[in-house]
């Protein structure tokens, strides 16, 4: 798995389309991902946004997001739904109109299992969608997951 | 028969209007069919009892009391009578209806319907919902019942035109507020989950890596916390199934029973050996259901059936078809703690929970029920206390 090969990189070597960029309002979950990450010794860099309009800022790479150096542009997009300002699928729908963001992977990361939520999301061009798992070391297995499937294409 | 203006009066708006439709046809019908003798009309001068042998004027004042339009035509459709009723909703002397055709109150389309209607009509009779357009251009949404007669050899169709305004709207209202209460309780749920998945994750990393540094009583509560927590979590989620399942709409498809059950089986190590024996028998045949529907039902009788098990016994479960006129019956048989008669109704209510040893949220079984009755099956149990429990659903089955 990629991830495994991942963590024995250093930071510094990583290519900027290495980053994981994680959209998501709960301070939490937010939390959560980062001790699931160093769980899963996944040395890939997470960059946080909080809301809708944020996230689109970081891709564009517009205002406090100018510097590449230290907001690289992600290779992965972990995506929650229920998001101030802009919701997830709002988001998801502008990376889509995007062509440079045709292939970036997407990936829906929700606690919300509806069937409308996950044909929405599907039909607008996400890549995957899962749910948020409670646990961490659960939540450690997902982002495994994820990154062996989403960026080992990019290497 | 009584024909009281007051007597739908503390109903709501459209269940009046409802009833006092259904009366006024049932009385028509009872007319027809020859069964009425009398009539009291509840007047300005109190109750009055006509008779009806021979005289028209009874039947006259009937129509004329109804707050329905009523019309008689030919079979060419020429309106032979109307009541003032529906003289006011086509807003027109009834002098220049009498006479006339029924065509000026349609739209071409709906006029085209409205022919359809009669012409399966006959004695049976036939309804439609039409928008009734008035001659200075208001219109109305209506329900049109049409019944044909024939007398003395002349054939024709009376016909009951009823305003269902007030009925439309109360029901887009109810329904208004359905989808705000369905959209409150997703919200809610959807949200109560976030601090539970801190509660649990958190409550997670403590246990693991505090563990050295908390006494047994601690890590006592920190285990309570979680599992609360989870409790808590589980509840949410299967309340949220719960009313998926009420509001979804579940289409009907021929389902391979043993497939759905042995994916089940495979996906859940708590069905497979060493922690349980499920034998699945290898007759089953095609059903009518819902894929996802009967996926939920089989897994959450499975669930229960190696859950109530007492402490160090091996849950064994067998699955069997048995058919039965046009359906189909599924027995799982456990070994488990089994159900006390007086219960058997109980256990497929709502948070109706029986065992206090046992995990769980008293949602399972009402959500298998109603899932059940929306495949257009039925649930039950045959169970005695020490000696296991037979669960069965019935679905229809394929021809």
């Amino acid at each position: 798995m990629s991830a495994t090969k991942a963590s024995k990189r250093s930071v510094a070597k990583i290519p900027p389309n290495r980053t994981i960029l994680y959209v998501e309002d709960e301070e939490n979950d937010i939390i959560l991902v980062q001790l699931a990450l160093e769980e899963a010794r996944i040395s890939l860099p997470l960059k946080t946004v909080n809301d809708g309009r944020e996230a689109v800022a970081y891709l564009e790479g517009t205002g406090a997001y100018s510097d590449r150096v230290q907001y690289p542009a992600p290779g992965l997009v972990l995506l929650d739904l229920n998001l101030p300002l802009l919701s997830g699928m709002d988001v998801l729908e502008w990376i889509r109109e995007q062509p440079q963001f045709a292939n970036l992977p997407v990936v829906i990361y929700t606690s919300s299992n509806h069937p409308t939520d996950l044909e929405k999301a599907r039909q607008l061009g996400a890549s995957d969608f899962v749910l948020k798992p409670s646990y961490v070391h659960e939540i450690a297995q997902t982002l495994q997951r994820l990154v062996g499937q989403w960026l080992s294409l990019a290497e | 028969m009584h024909m009281k203006g007051t007597a739908t009066s503390q109903q709501p708006p459209a269940q009046g209007l409802k009833a006092r439709l259904d009366e006024a046809e049932a009385t028509l019908r009872a007319i027809y069919r020859g069964e009425v003798d009398a009539l009291v009309v509840h007047g300005p001068e109190g109750e009055q009892v006509y008779t009806l042998k021979g005289a028209e004027t009874p039947y006259r004042l009937l129509l004329e009391a109804m707050n329905e339009g009523a019309l008689t035509t030919s079979t060419d459709g020429t309106i032979l009578y109307c009541n003032t009723r529906f003289a006011a909703m086509a807003r027109r002397p009834m002098e220049q209806i009498v006479g006339s055709t029924c065509r000026p109150y349609f739209a071409t389309e709906d006029y085209a319907a409205f022919q359809k209607l009669l012409k399966k009509a006959g004695a049976e009779g036939a309804k439609g919902e039409f928008v009734f357009k008035a001659v200075d251009g208001s219109s109305l949404p209506v329900e049109v019942s049409a019944r044909g007669f024939e007398l003395d050899g002349m054939e024709g169709f009376s016909i009951l035109v009823s305003d269902v305004t007030e009925l439309k709207r109360s029901s887009a209202k109810l329904q208004e507020v359905v989808g705000e209460l369905e959209h409150f309780s997703y919200t809610i749920t959807h949200d109560m989950r976030a601090p539970l998945r801190a509660m649990k994750g958190f409550g997670e990393l403590l246990q693991r890596h505090y563990q050295d540094r908390v006494d047994g009583e601690g890590l006592d509560f920190i285990r309570r916390i979680i599992e609360s927590a989870g409790r808590m979590d589980n509840l949410i989620t299967d309340a949220l199934n719960y009313t998926r399942v009420l509001r979804q709409q579940m289409d009907l498809k021929p389902v391979n029973a043993a497939g759905v059950l042995r994916s089940i089986v495979e996906s859940y190590p708590q069905f497979q050996p060493p922690r349980a024996e499920v034998r699945i028998e290898n007759d089953f045949p095609l059903v009518l259901a819902n894929e996802a529907g009967m996926t939920q039902c089989f897994s959450n009788i499975l669930g229960n059936a190696v859950k109530f098990v007492e402490p160090n016994k091996l849950p064994r479960v067998h699955v069997w078809a048995e058919t039965r006129d046009h359906a189909v019956r599924f027995w799982f048989e456990d070994n488990g703690i089994g159900i006390p008669k007086r219960y058997h109704d109980l256990i497929f209510v709502m948070f109706q929970r029986l065992s206090k040893g046992y995990e769980g949220t008293g949602i399972g079984l009402a959500l298998v029920r109603k899932t059940v009755e929306r495949m257009k099956g039925k649930v039950g149990v045959e169970s005695e206390v020490g000696q296991g429990s037979r669960f069965w659903i019935e679905l229809q089955r394929c021809d």
